[in-house]
């Protein structure tokens, strides 16, 4: 091994490093943050898990919107390799920023929203249809600058969560018509889409070798 | 698929934002190609190909070979 690529080596590490850590502290704050606010036992299993799904995206959001604002603190906690890049890349991480954060937040409205309690029901059902809203205005917008790779990414991550969530539905509906579970509720039915859609689309980056740190 | 990218890139000095903006995708993509992650569609190929002034199977190498009759 040549000394060149010995310290791009450690600096790879390096960097893997700083990302876990800026990703498990800003986890660990915002769910200690979360549980300081609500009392997890006043929720049941589907609200908690939506909450999850939705805190999840909300953070992601978060994290690239910092990297977008400050590209130097950017090429530190996320995947790309300078700040350039960041600069280079910043209308589409914009539009994914926005839509992570408003899908994030409305799915953990919704989460908190059913009949009798402190979150109405329409509040909840208007913030998914306004989070998706957004969503598509933004894809349509942000689509001509994705170059291929990036188009190839989306099919991918397409087929994946079509495949993984039609493949989970399926079983779970057939073991809940014969009596072998229990129906899924209206609140695990989203989680299981929204979760599904953030997995296929960490599968299909790490497939295309995006997770690697540079 | 292997290829001969990097060299090639390196080569004519230039780095991988340099051909990624004369190629008119994204850095990510140039390096995906270069470690073997990602095979680029038939125009990308071609115009890679077509800016260093070499065949594609100069640039990506297929170890495929037809069999016999």
């Amino acid at each position: 091994m040549t000394k060149m690529s010995a310290a791009d080596d450690a600096r790879k590490t390096r960097k893997l490093a700083i990302q876990l850590l800026t990703g498990g502290v800003f986890g660990g704050v915002a769910g200690f943050a979360g549980m300081s606010l609500i009392d997890p036992s006043e929720l049941a299993g589907d609200q908690i898990i939506l909450a999850g799904v939705g805190l999840i995206y909300l953070l992601m959001g978060l994290l690239v919107g910092i990297g977008i604002a400050s590209p130097r603190l950017g090429s530190k906690v996320l995947n790309l390799q300078d700040a350039e890049e960041i600069i280079e890349q910043r209308r589409i991480l914009t539009g994914s920023t926005i839509s992570m954060i408003a899908l994030g937040a409305a799915l953990m409205v919704l989460s908190f929203a059913k009949t009798g309690s402190a979150v109405p029901p329409t509040v909840g059902l208007g913030g998914i249809f306004a989070a998706l809203l957004l969503f598509v205005v933004i894809s349509v917008r942000d689509w001509k600058y994705y170059d291929e790779m990036l188009l190839q990414l989306s099919r991918d991550a397409g087929n994946l969560a079509f495949c993984g969530i039609g493949t989970i539905l399926l079983v779970w509906g057939s073991a809940a018509a014969t009596g072998f579970a229990s129906a899924p509720t209206p609140l695990e039915l989203v989680s299981l889409v929204a979760g599904g859609f953030l997995l296929a689309i960490f599968v299909a980056t790490a497939r295309a070798g995006l997770m690697m740190p540079r | 698929m292997e290829n001969r990218l990097k060299d090639y890139r390196e080569n004519a000095g230039w780095s991988q934002g340099e051909l990624a903006r004369r190629l008119g995708v994204s850095r990510q993509t140039i390096n995906a190609v270069e470690t073997d992650k990602y095979d680029p569609s038939l125009p990308l190929a071609l115009r890679m190909a077509k800016l260093f002034s070499c065949n594609v199977p100069d640039l990506f190498i297929d170890h495929w070979e037809a069999e016999e009759n």
